[in-house]
């Protein structure tokens, strides 16, 4: 018989697609925690940012700059522009030089995007695990015509493109 | 150490986000001369390279991952016995690879990796 997922809210389990069974029988399971329900996936990308404001100059053992809080700002201002909301969220870390790595998981390939506060260039790399095949990018985030590039990026990935 | 070591490399707090760790975790930094530290797997348990990490170099470690000796090879990735430090230290040598190789060979590292999951974890941050 075909695995059912479900959700329990109120007492009550609730499939979360069609089920195959007679209207009102009975039925007996073991419930077992799913990863695919409860994931709550990455915050929003300006919470992160935001986040990011309370690192302080040594970091990194010492050795991290500390991201500038008004790049910080712009940043968070261009993502909330230019990326859709229904795009896969990214998972956001600061670099050891001051800087912020934006980086996906989708499907096999696993993307960057690493960007320089001050001079508001960023570098896109797409890699491939599978066929280890890898592309670079070098974008302007001061350019609309450059995130419409990174985003078209992500969007063919994400809806299993190459 | 052989084909099969596994080289213990310390994950900072700042590179992981909801368990998910970057890429730039398995890069060296501008600053490291372009040589990843790790521990000699053989010689150091995953543990006991945590406790001396945190406790004894007072650094910060959110867990450890490894990768082993034969994984970097087949990337072109030479591993060198550095004892300097401390005896168990081992570098992980980028030199040869301008930025964007080392991003490439970075990734794959990572997943790597992640295939083996985390061998120590820091349970007292959680």
């Amino acid at each position: 018989m075909k695995l059912v997922h479900a959700i329990f809210e109120h007492g009550v389990f609730r499939p979360t697609e069609s089920v195959d069974l007679p209207e009102g029988c009975e039925v007996e399971f073991e419930p077992h925690l799913s990863n695919t329900g409860n994931d709550p996936g990455p915050p929003s990308v300006s919470s992160r940012l935001n986040e990011l404001k309370t690192l302080q100059n040594g970091w990194l053992d010492g050795k991290g700059l500390a991201p500038d809080s008004a790049g910080l700002d712009w940043l968070a201002r261009s993502f909330n522009s230019h990326y859709a909301d229904a795009f896969p969220r990214p998972f956001v870390y600061p670099t050891a030089e001051g800087g912020v790595q934006v980086e996906w998981t989708i499907g096999k390939h696993e993307l960057s995007l690493e960007i320089d506060l001050t001079s508001h260039r960023a570098q896109w790399h797409c890699l491939d695990l599978k066929t280890e095949a890898d592309s670079f990018d070098d974008l302007n985030l001061d350019d609309a015509r450059d995130w419409m590039r990174l985003t078209e990026k992500v969007r063919q990935l994400a809806e299993g493109g190459s | 150490m052989n084909s099969d070591t596994v080289l213990l490399r310390q994950i900072h707090p700042g590179f992981v986000q909801q368990g998910r760790v970057t890429s730039q975790a398995f890069r060296p930094t501008p600053k490291d001369e372009h040589k990843l530290s790790v521990y000699d797997g053989d010689m150091i348990s995953a543990g006991r390279s945590f406790q001396h990490y945190t406790a004894t170099l007072c650094f910060a470690s959110a867990g450890v991952m490894g990768v082993t000796v034969g994984e970097c090879n087949d990337l072109t990735l030479t591993v060198v016995p550095d004892p300097q430090p401390f005896p168990e230290h081992v570098v992980i040598d980028y030199s040869a690879f301008d930025k964007n190789v080392v991003e490439k060979k970075a990734k794959l590292l990572k997943a790597r990796a992640e295939s083996r999951g985390w061998l120590f974890l820091d349970t007292s941050s959680c």
